[in-house]
């Protein structure tokens, strides 16, 4: 918590820009493919050509619908999955053509917070020994010291030790399975997290909370994160930077608030649009507002923090935070709207000189078994064109520290 | 702090109930009484003529004597032993074989799994009572031989048992949450994975004794099982079947044996499985 006051919460949306000095990016991926054979024939791309960097203390959220690839880009870089081409630096370390041996090293720097709480943490296991694990994975201190270290990283998710180090994983809420598996990754003192949708399986308000365990370890540890969510209110709250991906590919690439403001790429405009609420979009006024939700969400996380055990402390983050999410988490469909978008709906925000393609009807999403030519969005685009369906946009950097991969940005 | 775990469930696991622990005792009772049978004050059980043949049971004789008046108590518990020594090595044996190939199997996969499960496949697709039968034809049976006989039938069902748990449980998050953390394979085999397949090996191990001697006393009443004279359950049952109308009691003790002990291995099969059931049992 002492860590926490150097870094007010406010001056974290900036922190990227002030690392990108300091050293390298503890994560690099160029070029990332991950495909999939499903029998014989069959190739899933589930992956195709993602770049990404993430730089020291930095969250990177990773948005985009269900079956994007999302996920497949977090185990790849965990190395969970098998990568099929494309380089994976992950604090300068090369991870393509290292020892086995050095692998199971790197693996260490990296870790994994899962969906599910429950499944990822084993039924027959009491939670003191889950934690403990990692160090007698790697036979590091004496029993005691595993102790010691487990007992204060129980503490410090928030659980008291002397309850549940006996426990079942069974006996615990979906919230206290997640807070072990937290507790779990940081006893090798990971550098980079990565949290694949670790509160979309729990209560509005539990998410709420383990949101702001998140940001205070991050700044307690100094992590950098890469959050993974098709939950976009929940990225927003955690994220500095917001990538975009769909089937495989990112669209866009920008600094939190830039993307809610100026979303240039039409899908990341589709996918703002879809959020049932309309809080998130149309656009806030300014950044100011961003800045203060960034805010108010640090601040619990002190709070939280200070506080301790005290539950009124952790009841009053409960309530900032899932009101702000209530209502972007209310009337939530199984489908973002993009599959029911009526034609009526089409985006009107112009782009330079041209009006949404009049002709243009909602498409199913392509199968990644066989992915569309060029820009793989351009079958549901309302503003593609010819050239959208057979070449496929670069990564462009439209505005400082904006990229899109788009023939047609909006806005622009 | 936020979620306080003051409201946990003080779950007690599941009781196991009388009906287990009845079993358990029977089975104890059944397996001491076989290994102490020299020691039990009873009369030899091959010896012709220890009271008149087709006695009915009686204080001298508990459970009445045979055709050719031997002792039906004596026979039935030494007759015990084969159907134990059998039911436990070759389960055991096979346990050993077939769980650990599924084990590596089912985590695994690839190349090794799609061979190792072809042949599973194969040798399940053989009737087991004709491979039985066609290898009794050509060499008499004895104790040890149908031991290994049994053990080898029962690798490839507990292959694929304890292949499919395997692979339900590797696919979980808690699995690949250790490899993350750079545990080894076989670390993550032993620590992760076989403490979450054991239940299911242990229960079906239990079935597979009570299949195996069902099996013996098939092969018995055959007359391929172990030679006479020496008893066992099933040529017991085989032997008394001639004086069935008259002298019931020939063929309905033994029967009453394998009956009692088959039904306390399932009950504990079945108690143990859903005792050891993470979900079932809230364990």
């Amino acid at each position: 918590m002492s860590a926490r006051q150097p870094h007010p919460p406010s001056m974290r949306a900036g922190s990227s820009t002030d690392t990108l000095l300091s050293d390298q990016p503890v994560l690099e991926v160029r070029g990332l493919h991950v495909e999939i054979a499903q029998g014989f024939h069959k190739l899933v791309h589930a992956v195709s050509g993602v770049d990404l960097s993430i730089s020291h203390k930095e969250t990177l959220g990773l948005v985009g619908e269900s079956g994007c690839g999302k996920t497949t880009t977090g185990k790849a870089i965990a190395g969970l999955i098998r990568v099929t081409r494309g380089n994976i630096v992950i604090s300068g370390t090369e991870v393509d053509g290292i020892s086995a041996k050095e692998s199971r090293k790197l693996r260490q720097k990296v870790q994994f917070i899962f969906q599910d709480p429950i499944s990822s943490l084993n039924p027959r296991r009491k939670i003191l020994n889950t934690v403990m694990e990692p160090m007698s994975i790697w036979s590091i201190g004496t029993a005691n010291e595993r102790i010691q270290r487990a007992t204060t990283l129980l503490e410090q998710v928030g659980l008291d030790p002397e309850l549940v180090s006996d426990r079942m994983p069974y006996q615990l809420s979906g919230g206290q399975c997640q807070r072990v598996s937290i507790a779990r990754a940081l006893m090798l003192s990971p550098e980079l997290l990565i949290c694949d949708e670790p509160v979309s399986a729990l209560d509005v308000s539990v998410q709420a909370t383990i949101l702001n365990l998140l940001n205070e370890i991050q700044a307690r540890y100094q992590l950098s994160m890469l959050f993974i969510s098709h939950d976009l209110a929940v990225v927003r709250s955690i994220s500095d930077r917001i990538a975009v991906m769909y089937m495989g590919r990112l669209c866009e690439s920008a600094p939190t608030t830039e993307i809610f403001d100026h979303a240039m790429h039409p899908y990341t405009n589709e996918l703002l649009n879809s959020v049932p609420s309309g809080k998130i979009h149309p656009p806030l006024q300014g950044n100011g507002q961003g800045d203060e939700q960034r805010h108010d969400s640090g601040t619990e996380g002190a709070s939280s923090s200070t506080g301790g055990q005290d539950s009124t402390d952790g009841q009053d983050g409960d309530n900032t935070f899932s009101t702000k999410y209530a209502s972007a988490n209310n009337n939530r469909q199984d489908h973002y709207p993009l599959s029911t978008t009526d034609q009526d709906e089409v985006p009107t925000i112009p782009i330079a000189g041209r009006a949404p393609n009049e002709k243009w009807q909602f498409h199913e999403v392509p199968s990644s078994l066989a992915p569309p030519s060029g820009c793989r969005f351009h079958t549901r685009c309302p503003y593609a064109d010819a050239l959208c369906a057979s070449t496929q946009p670069d990564m462009i950097e439209l505005s400082p520290s904006h990229l899109v991969a788009c023939h047609h940005p909006l806005g622009m | 702090m936020l979620e306080s775990p003051s409201h946990i469930p003080g779950n007690k696991p599941k009781q196991l109930g009388w009906s287990f622990w009845i079993s358990v005792g029977w089975l104890g009772l059944v397996i001491l009484a076989a290994i102490f049978a020299n020691l039990l004050p009873l009369p030899s059980p091959d010896t012709v003529g220890v009271g008149a043949p087709f006695a009915g049971p009686s204080l001298a004789h508990l459970l009445g004597t045979d055709e050719l008046g031997r002792d039906i108590l004596s026979r039935i518990i030494f007759g015990s032993r084969v159907s134990l020594i059998l039911g436990f090595a070759s389960i055991a044996i096979g346990t050993l074989i077939g769980g650990s190939l599924g084990l590596v199997s089912g985590y695994l996969g690839g190349p090794f799994d799609s061979i190792s499960n072809a042949l599973a496949y194969i040798i399940l697709a053989f009737p087991p009572l004709l491979l039985l039968l066609a290898i009794a034809a050509f060499s008499p049976p004895t104790l040890l031989k149908l031991v290994l006989e049994f053990a080898f039938l029962s690798i490839a069902p507990l292959f694929r048992v304890v292949r499919a748990a395997t692979i339900s449980i590797s696919s979980r998050d808690f699995v690949q949450a250790a490899y993350a953390l750079g545990a080894s394979r076989t670390r993550i085999l032993i620590r992760e994975v076989l403490p979450n397949v054991a239940s299911s090996i242990v229960s079906y191990a239990l079935l597979g004794i009570a299949i195996v001697i069902v099996g013996e006393g098939s092969l018995a009443f055959l007359g391929l099982s172990i030679s006479l004279p020496a008893p066992s359950w099933g040529n017991m049952i085989a032997e008394g079947r001639t004086f069935l109308s008259t002298d019931p009691w020939i063929s309905l003790f033994p029967t009453i044996a394998m009956f009692s002990v088959l039904l306390a291995l399932n009950l504990i099969a079945d108690k143990l499985s859903a005792r050891l059931d993470v979900r079932e049992a809230q364990l």
